[in-house]
């Protein structure tokens, strides 16, 4: 693997309703499916599309149930073909504290009502929070509220909690977990990602960068067992700091891709101490196993490979590493800001061997 | 585990804040209620905002002494001078004597006729007023534009006095004869203004009054030929500086279709002011105009068919760019009655959206938005453009015919304008602005609405018709 050139390549064609291209909006892969929700620009967005990568083609499920209202910068994870979204943006300057259930094998929605944990109160209504499903738990960790009822007023507060969910019981009840160690600082827009340590037979919350004023490139650990926080010192070429980058783990390897990051002082001729921020399209590679940030050999080759972009989405797909929309940096066109629209993978590894399952249907279908 | 950062300074916070909204720019504004995402909020040009007033305030002491702030100006004031002060350096130059005063008694009244008199009699009046608001604004802050204004004043004043005495053009070429020969320097340079403003909104008649048959001076700087380039090229302070900063394109490449508003019979029927508008929305898209030529025998033609030859001419023109641009958005723009028109084309052609500049709600047949009026039944977004003080819309009346339509709206009024967004004189004075820095500003308004509308991850919606509701 290692030294092998990663190629970008650009989904050009797929076929079905086209979603329109926005921010802040979360995916999440069912087997060969992405499936997209939420975001905004102009207007938060309540469609659902789903991607279907086997035959490039979007497609808009009939939803039944309880629809919920749109959401950006929510947080939204899978198990199996249970989906769940909790928080983000839902109007402007307001943020949701609300849970909802979506069973994909009927799309049928379900507005949960978790219960209070029972110590404390039940977590508040937030945005830019990761939202993590780790074996059978759904970690929530940190996200950005806003202290005001008045959404004109906006009074911003970083948050650093933590809480967890139990999506076997039921009904869900939120549980505040008693973490031992430091645990990491308040920030908003960073990520989570789930790490199974089969080796040691230890399961980790990963939680990566962010903003807190000013962009964050730490990485912390929970285990999920003992519930302490650990801060591990990693090996390679520490990648910039970011926020509202994703972070997708195929394999054992987490793959950061884009977000905003500050301009070094190499590039800019202003003041240093001035803050300055730029989208990136650099993708960096922490292998959880080395605890190392491994260099990635990504062709340039005739330019093929995404802008620089921050609020989109991505999902692992087998070795494959799906990039979808996010916004253009600062750019604007009139005052509303530009997104862009283009889809993109990015194959991490060499596919498995396909199975005898995928065979057969291979060759039914040709027929 | 709830811990929170230590209180930040309000500097830190307002800058923290600013970055918040730009990163997470998701959702409109405030002002806009998910309820009513049809209606988008009522935006207004040059509205000044009323301040609530309380007792304390009214009491507060007024300052007297210390300058009042000057509101810093969006355009090279040293250029705006010397545009401004172009016609007195000709006046100057063609007058080597000193600036008289009394050049009105000089003139000997002799066998003048009762016309004659009173004619030159409302001149007088004309130039002293210009006069007297010339000295008024020497050396103001804005001088240029509120000299600009006092030039268009005169100007109105000077076509008020040629229609009293039905354009008579023997009068007129009187009446410039005697002027130039007699008038002082600083007068010589007021009328040559007033001269060059009328050139550029009425060039057949002024050509007319310069060659009068008793033209005494062949050469030299009055002379018609003299005064030629000095009136070819009206200054407007402002126009070197917005066409420095022009409007941005329009992403994702529309193509902006202007709606007749007339007939035309002949070619040379363009207004100046559509050609204004025109140059503007080029700088936004691709700028098409419909072709509706109907000859010399226009005469001939009825209304109706008149309507009914540009309503054809218009969707003829939309098929033409569908299939040469099959994937490039449309936009119909009208003004006045072309945007009536515009209305009616969009019921049967699909469009992006629709612009309504000066948009009238009273038609010979009753107000628009009765129940049976098919504009409650568009398909496509609108936005409508009307004047403050509109004698065709009232803002009420507009506001109440977008809370029934079924598409997303926008309305833009303009502080102070009439039917044809124009504003007034005193508007002009008080905010230190010209038409052309209105007609940007809402040509700046049209391009976020289109803008809009194509960056947003939605398609346009179209809710269920408020006037018709299907039975349970």
């Amino acid at each position: 693997m290692a030294g092998k050139v990663l190629r970008w390549k650009l989904v050009s064609d797929p076929t079905g309703p086209q979603p329109r291209p926005r921010h802040g909006h979360r995916a999440v892969a069912i087997k060969e499916l992405m499936v997209v929700f939420g975001g905004g620009n102009e207007g938060i967005v309540d469609e659902l599309h789903v991607y279907n990568t086997a035959t490039n083609q979007w497609f808009v499920p009939v939803l039944k149930g309880d629809i919920p209202p749109g959401c950006a910068a929510y947080g939204f994870v899978v198990d199996g073909t249970r989906l769940l979204i909790f928080g983000g943006m839902v109007e402007y300057g307001k943020y949701s504290s609300e849970l909802y259930e979506l069973q994909a094998s009927r799309w049928e929605w379900k507005k949960l009502k978790p219960k209070a944990p029972k110590s404390g109160l039940a977590p508040c209504a937030r945005l830019g929070h990761s939202f993590t499903l780790v074996n059978d738990k759904v970690f929530l960790f940190g996200g950005l509220a806003n202290e005001s009822e008045d959404p004109k007023n906006n009074i911003p507060r970083y948050l650093n909690d933590l809480y967890a969910l139990d999506i076997r019981s039921n009904p869900v009840q939120w549980e505040i977990p008693c973490t031992n160690g430091p645990c990491p600082p308040a920030r908003e827009s960073h990520t989570g990602v789930a790490y199974i340590d089969k080796t040691n037979d230890k399961s980790y919350l990963v939680i990566y960068g962010g903003m807190s004023g000013c962009r964050l490139g730490d990485l912390w650990f929970l285990e999920t067992n003992t519930l302490c926080w650990s801060k591990p010192s990693i090996s390679g070429t520490t990648p910039l700091p970011r926020s509202l980058h994703t972070s997708t783990l195929i394999g054992n390897r987490m793959y950061v891709f884009g977000g905003w990051v500050p301009v070094v002082a190499e590039d800019t001729k202003t003041s240093p101490n001035e803050k300055e921020w730029k989208c990136t399209g650099t993708m960096a590679c922490l292998n959880l196993e080395t605890f190392h940030w491994d260099d990635l050999l990504i062709g340039s080759f005739e330019s093929i490979y995404p802008c620089a972009r921050a609020g989109h989405c991505a999902v692992g797909i087998n070795t494959r590493l799906y990039v979808w929309s996010g916004r253009d940096g600062y750019r604007k066109a009139w005052n509303n800001q530009v997104c862009c629209k283009d889809l993109w993978y990015l194959e991490v590894d060499k596919p498995p061997q396909p199975g005898r399952v995928s065979l057969i249907k291979a060759g039914t279908n040709s027929l | 585990a709830h811990k929170h950062p230590p209180n930040k300074t309000m500097t830190e916070q307002s800058s923290g804040l600013k970055h918040i909204m730009m990163e997470h720019c998701y959702a409109r504004p405030y002002n806009w209620k998910s309820e009513s995402n049809f209606l988008r909020p009522t935006k207004t040009l040059f509205v000044p905002q009323r301040k609530k007033k309380s007792v304390r305030e009214s009491e507060e002491e007024i300052d007297v002494e210390s300058d009042p702030q000057e509101t810093p100006l969006i355009y090279d004031v040293g250029k705006g001078k010397r545009l401004m002060e172009e016609c007195e350096r000709h006046a100057k130059f063609s007058r080597n004597d000193e600036d008289v005063d009394d050049w009105e008694e000089k003139i000997e009244r002799i066998s003048w006729s009762s016309s004659q008199n009173q004619m030159f009699g409302v001149m007088v009046n004309i130039l002293n007023s210009d006069r007297m608001s010339r000295l008024a604004y020497t050396n103001t802050h804005n001088e240029p534009i509120l000299r600009r204004t006092t030039v268009e004043k005169s100007v109105k004043r000077f076509r008020q006095l040629m229609a009293k005495y039905s354009w008579d053009i023997k009068l007129a070429q009187w009446l410039h004869q005697l002027l130039i020969e007699n008038l002082g320097t600083s007068y010589l340079a007021a009328y040559l203004d007033i001269l060059q403003t009328l050139k550029h909104k009425l060039p057949m008649f002024v050509d007319k009054m310069l060659f009068g048959p008793n033209v005494h001076n062949k050469t030299g700087p009055l002379s018609t030929e003299g005064l030629f380039p000095l009136l070819k090229r009206p200054w407007d302070p402002v126009a070197a500086s917005l066409n420095i900063d022009k409007p941005k394109k329009l992403t994702g490449n529309p193509i902006i279709i202007i709606v007749p508003s007339a007939p035309s019979t002949t070619a040379a029927m363009y207004s100046r002011r559509l050609h204004r508008w025109n140059n503007l929305f080029s700088n936004l898209a691709t700028v098409c105009t419909v072709y509706n030529n109907i000859g010399a025998a226009g005469h001939k033609h009825t209304m109706m068919n008149c309507v009914d030859q540009m309503f054809a001419a218009t969707r003829a023109k939309i098929q033409e760019i569908k299939t040469e641009f099959p994937n490039r958005p449309i936009v119909l723009a009208g003004f006045n009655t072309g945007a009536a028109l515009a209305l009616q084309v969009a019921q049967v052609e699909v469009v992006l959206c629709i612009l309504c500049l000066g948009f009238s709600i009273h038609t010979a047949e009753g107000n628009r938005g009765d129940t049976d009026d098919n504009l409650l039944e568009l398909q496509c977004p609108a936005l409508f453009v009307i004047g403050q003080c509109s004698n065709t819309a009232l803002q009420e009346h507009m506001e109440d015919i977008r809370e029934r339509m079924r598409v997303e709206t926008g309305l833009l009024v303009v502080g102070s304008a009439d039917d044809y967004l124009r504003i007034s004189k005193k508007k002009k004075r008080a905010e230190g602005i010209t038409q052309s820095i209105v007609d940007r500003c809402i040509v700046d308004e049209l391009g976020e609405f289109i803008s809009g509308l194509l960056l947003s991850p939605y398609p346009p919606q179209i809710r269920q018709s408020p006037a018709h509701v299907p039975p349970e």
